[in-house]
């Protein structure tokens, strides 16, 4: 039976490690820089402590990387180069070196690493994709998407240094997802606004021009004081238009006291980190070609850090090539 | 005595709304109509029941106001014909396809003492009032983003033909978004400009672009987008949008300006969202008559349709040169 160490006891460690859960995988290791955390989600998940990252390599088949985007590097290269199988987290990495280091690191060792752009699995973004990539409304010419909310809980996703802010965290699912449906990005554009303050703010709005002519507006925000978080894509090409409106259609919902409002979801069948992870496996265990390749997760950290350098100049940035 | 109208060219779609709503005005007479194209001034004879009459007699028929609703290109001409001859001017967007066209309206109404006013009702919405009264109760404290979209159907005819329009999308769906972003904060101007322009990106071989975003800075700080393009396809439902979503440090409002729709569906065709509310347009001919009638100044100035079309000529200089385009240091 496969062995999974889950590595950064977070939020999304334990989204991750309920999945497993749910898989029939045993979730066998958890290691944490901080141990209280791993303590609590090793009871959650049944698994051990364990008190480095190379205890928890020696202990399973495949490294499920959840922790801070700082951490994924030196994590990834030490699994990757202990041929086991990695899941990484998005964003790859903080910079462009080191997601080429991990990058490289699995081509080099033929080592699977696998990164975690959970959007393409919502289930009415692949729906939607599925409709680009078969034609049905031509060739792409206008791209739009939003993602917005509040700001994340855990300190270091405000620290700039660690996570990149709303750009690099939050912007890069944009930016898969729009490179998935509209090919090679060739330019970026991005205002931001910050507002420091409790709560704080940071939004960001680029404008981006596709390779393949196609523009793109991509809007990402930890910036709504309240009420609830957008997520907004469509698609208009030389043949049609494709929209997604938000993600809360329900086909079954409901309202009951005492509280406000009681949803019922169409989970688990539609969960998109259960079925992200599912994939995942199945690449693993029967070869299935990957829906998202680590050069996939290189290419939109580039993407997120031109926007970024974007954002700092106030100038278009162009990209380079990535570097084989 | 009745307040006499006359109508300066009859190419925009929006004609047989303005005509519409002029005549639903108590005590306005539509005088008449003209248009260079004596077929298209013939047609619009028929079908408004307004006589057609050539351009010196029309304005020789002692006429208040005229409405000018000419292909852009045409609207300098005919402003200058009018400016004197009448005590005001009602004109389609964009004023015109040039800074110095547009300057040029705007001293010969300032010389002759005629009035000047825009044809920008999306001002009139009855969310965007209320939306001006949330900004000025400060109610989600500092606003520091803006993502606006003016979205519609390609309009086929003369809009797609740069001699008469002097641009597609860009040029004609700028300008509404720019003038309520001036409107909602008072003497804020955009500072800077940056866009993305496609050309005959959705519609193959339409020879003019098709698309367009821009991205804006204010000179508040407020950072912002509109998108521009003709990106809904004929079947869709809604053949034009106006939405506005802004982000405060305090919390955020989302305006969809034909938000108060239902739901048309016909036997055959294609379905249809009708909107209901507030008719913007009336409101807008509500407001310039009653400007007419009082002598008072316009509520929407040809000076507030300059600074709209000088952003909307900034997108395009961004998109040849590929920089930020700064309008205001």
């Amino acid at each position: 039976m496969l062995r999974v160490g889950i590595v950064g006891a977070g939020g999304m460690g334990g989204t991750h490690a309920d999945r497993w859960r749910q898989l029939g995988v045993n979730v066998a290791a958890v290691y944490s820089r901080s141990p209280a955390s791993a303590k609590r989600l090793a009871e959650r998940a049944g698994a051990a402590v364990c008190e480095s990252m190379a205890d928890l390599v020696a202990q399973v088949d495949l490294v499920d990387i959840c922790s801070p985007t700082t951490a994924h590097r030196d994590q990834a290269l030490l699994a990757l180069r202990a041929g086991r199988p990695v899941i990484c987290e998005k964003p790859l990495a903080r910079h462009l070196d080191e997601g080429l280091d991990m990058v490289r690191a699995a081509e080099e060792t033929a080592t699977p690493l696998y990164v975690a752009h959970v959007v393409r699995f919502f289930p009415e973004y692949t729906r939607l994709h599925a409709l680009v990539a078969e034609g049905a409304i031509g060739r792409p010419g206008v791209y739009r998407s939003s993602r917005v909310g509040g700001m994340p809980g855990q300190g270091w996703f405000t620290d700039d240094e660690a996570s990149g802010g709303v750009i690099l965290d939050l912007m890069i699912h944009e930016f898969d997802f729009a490179r998935w449906c509209c090919g090679e990005v060739e330019r970026v554009f991005v205002r931001q606004a910050r507002w420091p303050g409790t709560p704080g703010g940071e939004h960001a709005l680029a404008v981006v021009r596709f390779v393949g002519g196609a523009i793109g507006h991509i809007e990402a925000g930890w910036s709504r004081a309240a009420g609830p978080r957008l997520t907004q894509v469509e698609v208009a090409g030389d043949g049609g238009l494709v929209e997604v409106r938000g993600t809360a259609a329900y086909t079954l919902q409901g309202y009951a006291r005492p509280d406000k409002a009681l949803w019922f979801p169409d989970q688990p069948p539609d969960d998109p980190y259960l079925m992200q992870l599912r994939h995942f496996l199945d690449c693993l265990t029967n070869g299935t070609p990957p829906l998202v390749t680590a050069r996939d997760g290189l290419a939109a950290l580039s993407i997120s850090l031109a926007a970024l350098e974007s954002a700092a100049t106030g100038w278009p940035v162009t990209l380079e090539p990535l570097p084989q | 005595m009745p307040l006499r109208v006359g109508v300066l060219g009859v190419a925009h779609v929006h004609t047989a709304s303005y005509v519409e709503c002029l005549k639903q005005e108590p005590e306005v007479e539509v005088v008449g109509l003209y248009d260079y194209d004596a077929t298209r001034g013939a047609e619009a004879e028929a079908k408004f029941g307004i006589v057609s009459l050539p351009l010196d007699a029309l304005l020789d028929a002692g006429l208040d106001a005229v409405v000018v609703c000419a292909e852009n290109t045409q609207h300098r001409r005919l402003v200058e014909a009018a400016a004197g001859r009448v005590r005001a001017i009602l004109c389609e967007k964009p004023i015109a396809t040039t800074l110095a066209d547009a300057q040029a309206m705007l001293d010969v109404c300032q010389r002759t003492g005629t009035r000047l006013q825009m044809c920008f009702p999306v001002r009139f919405a009855t969310a965007m009032a209320a939306l001006k009264d949330l900004l000025a109760k400060g109610r989600l404290g500092t606003i520091h983003v803006a993502r606006a979209t003016n979205r519609g159907q390609m309009p086929g005819g003369w809009f797609t033909d740069p001699e008469l329009t002097g641009g597609g999308a860009v040029m004609d769906h700028t300008v509404h978004v720019v003038d309520l972003l001036r409107w909602l904060w008072p003497g804020v101007e955009v500072a800077e400009v940056y866009a993305e322009v496609g050309h005959s990106l959705l519609h193959p071989g339409l020879g003019i672009d098709d698309a367009g975003l821009l991205s804006l800075r204010l000179s508040n700080g407020v950072v912002a987008t509109l998108d521009t393009s003709w990106s809904r396809p004929p079947s869709y439902p809604l053949g034009a949008d106006v939405t506005l979503e802004l982000t405060g440090e305090n919390g955020w409002v989302e305006v969809d300006g034909f938000g108060q729709r239902l739901l048309y569906a016909p036997r055959q065709g294609k379905s249809e969202w009708v909107g209901y509310g507030i008719n913007t347009d009336a409101a807008l001919i509500h407001d310039f008559v009653d400007m007419v009638r009082t002598g008072r100044e316009p509520s929407i100035t040809g000076q507030d349709g300059l600074k709209a079309l000088e952003v909307a000529l900034a997108a395009y200089e961004s998109a040849r040169s590929g920089e930020p385009v700064l309008l205001l240091r």
